[in-house]
């Protein structure tokens, strides 16, 4: 092999210039927030603010983080992008100014989570040994809120720490993925696996006794899901799957609220003041946007109920419109797919399966929560990630893109130290 | 900003989001699909990435010949099956024969299911191996050499002399490999190998693939 | 690691398909339906609006809903004229949720917001207005067909016009005036008197559906029509037994022409017989019977046969229109169209013309059939056999001097033990080229479907032709 093609090899690995996404992404927050400024009299300062720190903390971000590690810099900037898609609707739509600035600030401590995240999982090499403590700590952690019950909200999944509403659920979802691919890396014996897939099962019915239907069915489908990747064996996920959907019925048959669901999701019009109404003005919402949208601040989405967190899709296909509502989807995919290459050039199973089950996670939240507020699914009470306003799930989801990127950049290192083994290995030997 | 002002401001606004939400579709899906053709290039030049070292076969039957080699990477599978990151094609190879996987003191193996694999003590079901060792996988034996020093472990050298090493291309003399403690009468823990077996899917009476290509 | 990285190939292909489908799904749907959603009453952004609501004509270009400078809501002047329209025009309170008021809200309030209108609106400083909905509604016809029904009576009356689908006039009784729902005018409400019964009623059809059976028969049943049918007043089948009127009236050996004409429920309980469940509903699917309606320019609720085998009783009584059949009054008027219009039933059109506040048309009607019911032959049959009706049957009522009239009458039974009067039915259509109408009636309560109903009818189309 001649030198020159260790040269093409070598821009191989440099990653695709990303100065063009970057900017657009910059433009789009730029302008979007100086529309939202100029809507005021006199002029919303809060948004002004925001129209300059979003787009430098976006640029800041990505430029940092490559520079600190060989990142894959779309996902970085992608995920920006949706992070900053949900304070622009909150901007735009909340009633009180809080809001988005509470998101901007726990957007902040979300980069801070993405760091860490990346820097963890560089550093995370002796997985086996810590599992049954992050075990143990899932456990305590989902049960808190049965203990310290956090009365403020409605559901039985928040605490409530220092004043600020959390939810655990949302934090161990991470620990989860990271448990399952330690417990399911490198072909475990089926003894050995036994654990791992009870304690998914006891943090299911955990859930379960705190009915949030929604990370439930989350963590069970992003359990098959890896314990496919992990073990090829089509019967016994296909079982798995079976039994998830014979408990599903024996719940339907078993708990009112499940029918409730059920049947305000085959028929809302059927009430659309009363239980179908969450659903029915979506649907509105959705339908008087349009293809290009009623225009930021000229729509009325706070007809909507929970317009800020399930309901945020709706929101933004109201004002922004449908094509812009079909790139945000396309945006998910796109990082989705990024997400699945980097799972592929992992280079141990326990990172393949690390990222794998975060990407799946994340895909699988969107499309029930998008399933949901279009009638294609029942509402699950899931968040739409990066987007939804609430600060454990931006938190939790940016933690996990910052394993992902740490995952990222790790095969990226690899594959600069296969080259110059290459290189090497000429030099040796022509 | 008089309301009517805004409005029209908002509505010509909403082109140019939906205009540039595609351009960021677009660009991003580009980038995507630059990136994996590079990979595939990649690929091609250097066709399995994190090579850490390979294994050599010292004797086989046909289907694995002495002097073949197969490049290790850090973590994988041996067996018969396509899917295998190490691909012995003698029929005495299970479809999915041992697990392997690098680790600080060397490579750690680990036989599949109710597989037999022996080091230097005889058959056992999981073994180390340091740059050198050597391990019998079914009929083949293999030769693990590691590419550089700072995969191998601490003061791993090859165990081997140098008339030793010469005799790879002679008649086999076997060389001092590490067993690791595991169990060393073969017939314990039966009900894990078949319960092992039923997970992977790997039927103990099926000795061919499902496509059997020669 | 190959074994895996399989897996993910495997996983992930799945996952980004699925995504990918519910994208296109999503934007499908959105594309599809979405003004439909945004047109559901209770969308609270179109009363936000500072909008005035555009205005309702009818065909003739008589105003029937305008918007006053107050920007109150204006009807008819006449009471009468007003409450006969009512149900056609709606209200803007979400009583009446088939009204135009409502099904168009978006269009009269012109959700639809374009920059380069939004421009020329604001250079030419004009009030932003909604667009106009003119309807294919005659607003005198229907105004005078609701003045000559049967007072104290429940019903409803439609007339279209076959060759196009246009709905000329759409009567409901009760009704309502829509001045007392904005508190301008007192009234005391029947509970259903928001409902137009032409579109969301369902009735037993009661002898009209033998037009259906009739069109089977003619299908399936090769040389019924030279067959001769004995009816001896009553006839005895497994499980039970059919008689005509209480059992006292014989139409003795007779063709399918004089049992249609006659209305001989025995006749065609044995056809029904013969037929089956399976040919039967065959026939009643083809004609729109169990099918989710799903027209662009109104909501018609389905009607329903009953397709599940159930015993005999149900198919031979379900032959004459009883049983669990049920059937709108506009549903009935396309089945006389389909007959009128050689076996080609249109779609109804209810809107002429919609226009924008500049005067650009945004739509306009367009006929289109809606499916073939029967064959041509058929229906030409079954059009002779309703002209016999008309001329020495049961609808004779139903006749108007110097025009071909055809018709059949029905008379459903409500109650199982006769406690309540029959519906009285007549569906029929006028063969003219000048005057292609049909008209379907049905007055609840009302007795023999050959008197009040059919006379109504030939005073209702008489109208058109003076």
């Amino acid at each position: 092999m001649a030198k020159t093609n260790i040269s093409k090899m070598r821009r191989a690995l440099m990653r695709s210039n990303t100065r063009l996404l970057l900017s657009a992404v910059m433009i789009f927050q730029a302008a979007a927030l100086l529309l939202l400024a100029l809507e005021d009299n006199p002029l919303d300062v809060q948004a002004l603010v925001l129209a300059v720190a979003v787009p430098v903390a976006t640029m800041l971000v990505s430029v940092v983080m490559a520079k600190i590690w060989p990142v894959d810099r779309a996902i970085v900037i992608m995920a920006m992008l949706l992070c900053s898609v949900g304070i622009i609707t909150l901007q735009d739509i909340a009633r009180s100014a809080v809001t988005p600035r509470n998101q901007a600030i726990y957007a902040c401590a979300g980069i801070v989570a993405m760091f860490a995240g990346a820097a963890f999982i560089r550093w995370f090499t002796a997985w086996k040994k810590w599992t049954p403590w992050l075990m143990a700590l899932c456990v305590l952690a989902l049960l808190t809120p049965l203990v310290f019950r956090d009365n403020s909200k409605n559901a039985y999944n928040w605490i409530r720490i220092a004043g600020i509403s959390i939810q655990p659920s949302e934090f161990i979802k991470p620990a989860l993925i990271l448990i399952l691919a330690s417990g399911l890396s490198n072909h475990p014996r089926f003894l050995k696996t036994l654990p791992t897939l009870g304690f998914a099962a006891l943090c299911c019915g955990i859930l379960l006794m705190e009915k949030d239907l929604g990370a439930l069915l989350l963590y069970f489908l992003t359990t098959v899901l890896m314990f496919f990747v992990a073990t090829s064996n089509w019967f016994l996920t296909l079982c798995g799957l079976g039994m998830g959907a014979g408990c599903a019925v024996i719940a339907y048959q078993m708990f009112g609220y499940v029918r409730e669901r059920i049947a305000i999701w085959q028929n809302p019009w059927s009430d659309p003041l009363d239980v179908g109404y969450q659903v029915v003005q979506s649907l509105i919402a959705i339908g008087s946007g349009g293809l290009f949208g009623t225009g930021l601040g000229l729509g009325m989405p706070r007809n909507i109920p929970l317009y800020h967190s399930d309901f945020i899709f709706a929101a933004i296909a109201e004002e922004f419109g449908l094509i812009f509502s079909v790139g945000l989807l396309a945006v998910y995919v796109l990082l989705i797919m990024r997400g699945l290459i980097v799972s592929a050039n992992a280079r141990t199973s326990f990172h393949s399966l690390a990222s794998f089950g975060l990407v799946a996670m994340i895909g699988l939240q969107t499309m029930l929560i998008v399933g949901g507020n279009t009638k294609l699914l029942p509402l699950t009470g899931v968040t739409l990630p990066l987007i939804s306003s609430g600060g454990s799930s931006l938190v939790s989801t940016f933690l996990s893109m910052g394993i992902l990127l740490g995952i990222s950049s790790m095969n990226a290192q690899d594959e600069a130290k296969d080259i110059d083994r290459i290189e090497l290995a000429e030099e040796v030997f022509s | 900003m008089s309301d009517n002002f805004y409005e029209l401001i908002a509505l010509a606004a909403r082109y140019l989001f939906a205009g540039l939400m595609l351009l960021i579709v677009i660009r991003a899906w580009r980038i995507t699909i630059i990136d994996s053709r590079r990979a595939a290039k990649l690929r091609r030049w250097a066709p399995e990435t994190g090579v850490i070292g390979e294994m050599q076969v010292l004797d086989g039957d046909e289907k694995a010949r002495r002097g073949m080699v197969y490049p290790v990477i850090r973590e994988g599978m041996i067996g018969r099956s396509r899917k295998s990151d190490i691909r012995l094609r003698s029929h005495s190879v299970r479809l999915r024969h041992a697990y392997f996987e690098m680790a600080s003191d060397g490579l750690h193996l680990r036989s599949a299911g109710s597989a037999r694999i022996s080091g230097v003590n005889g058959r056992a079901k999981s073994l180390i191996l340091s740059d050198g060792g050597i391990v019998r996988v079914g009929k083949v034996r293999l030769m693990l050499v590691l590419t550089d020093a700072s995969v191998a472990p601490e003061g791993a050298e090859s165990t081997a002399s140098e008339a030793e090493i010469d005799s790879l291309f002679q008649a086999e003399t076997p060389v001092q490999g590490v067993p690791s403690a595991g169990p060393d009468a073969p017939d314990s823990d039966v009900f894990g190998d078949k319960a092992d077996d039923i997970l992977y899917g790997e039927n103990n009476a099926q000795e061919e693939e499902w496509w059997p290509r020669g | 690691m190959k074994e895996i990285r399989r897996n993910l190939r495997i996983v992930g292909t799945l996952i980004v398909c699925l995504f990918l489908g519910l994208a296109a799904w999503y934007a499908a749907t959105v594309y599809d339906q979405g003004s439909i959603w945004a047109s559901n009453v209770y969308n609270q952004r179109l009363s936000r609006s500072n909008l005035r609501r555009g205005d309702i004509l009818d065909r003739r270009g008589n105003i029937l809903a305008t918007t006053d400078e107050d920007g109150s809501r204006v009807y008819l002047s006449d009471a009468d004229d007003r409450r006969a329209l009512a149900h056609t025009v709606g209200d803007t309170a979400g009583m009446s949720g088939t009204g135009v008021e409502n099904y168009y809200s978006a269009t009269l309030l012109d959700v639809s917001t374009s920059l380069t209108d939004r421009l020329s609106e604001l250079f030419s400083h004009s009030q932003r207005m909604g667009s106009s909905v003119q309807l294919t509604i005659d607003g005198p016809w229907t105004a005078y067909v609701s003045s000559i029904f049967p007072q104290g009576y429940n019903g409803a009356v439609c007339i279209m016009n076959y060759k196009t689908g246009e709905i000329l006039v759409m009567v409901s009784k009760p009704d309502y005036d829509p001045y007392a729902l904005a508190n301008r005018a007192e009234e005391d409400v029947v509970d259903s008197a928001y409902i137009n019964r032409c579109l969301q009623g369902q009735y037993a059809p009661g002898s009209v559906f033998k037009i259906v059976t009739c069109a089977s028969a003619l299908t399936y049943l090769d040389g019924i029509e030279q067959q001769t049918i004995t009816c001896s007043s009553s006839w005895k089948y497994e499980g039970g037994s059919i008689v005509c009127g209480s059992g006292n009236i014989t139409h003795g050996n007779i063709n399918l022409k004089t049992a249609l004409s006659k209305s001989c429920n025995v006749a065609f309980g044995k056809i029904a017989y013969q037929l089956g469940f399976d040919r039967l509903g065959a026939t009643a699917e083809n004609f729109g019977f169990n099918y989710n309606f799903q027209f662009d320019d109104l909501t018609l609720y389905n009607s329903s046969f009953p397709t599940k085998s159930g015993n005999m009783s149900d198919l031979v009584w379900a032959g004459i229109g009883q049983s669990t059949v049920t059937v709108s009054p506009m549903h009935m008027c396309m089945i006389a169209s389909s007959v009128a219009n050689g076996g080609i039933m249109m779609e109804p059109k209810l809107v002429k013309e919609i226009r924008t506040s500049l005067g650009v048309v945004t739509k306009s009607l367009s006929p289109a059939p809606f499916r073939r019911v029967m064959d041509a032959s058929v229906a030409d049959k079954i059009a002779s056999y309703m002209y016999e009706a008309v001329k020495s049957g049961t609808a004779t009522k139903a006749a108007i001097p110097g025009y071909t009239v055809c018709g059949k009458t029905g008379s459903a039974e409500t109650s199982d033990n006769k406690s309540k009067a029959t519906n009285a039915w007549y569906v029929g259509f006028l063969y003219d080229d000048n005057h292609p109408y049909c008209i379907s009636v049905v007055i609840e309560e009302g007795g023999a479907g050959g008197n009040i109903a059919a006379s109504l009818a030939s005073k209702a189309l008489a109208y058109c032709v003076r």
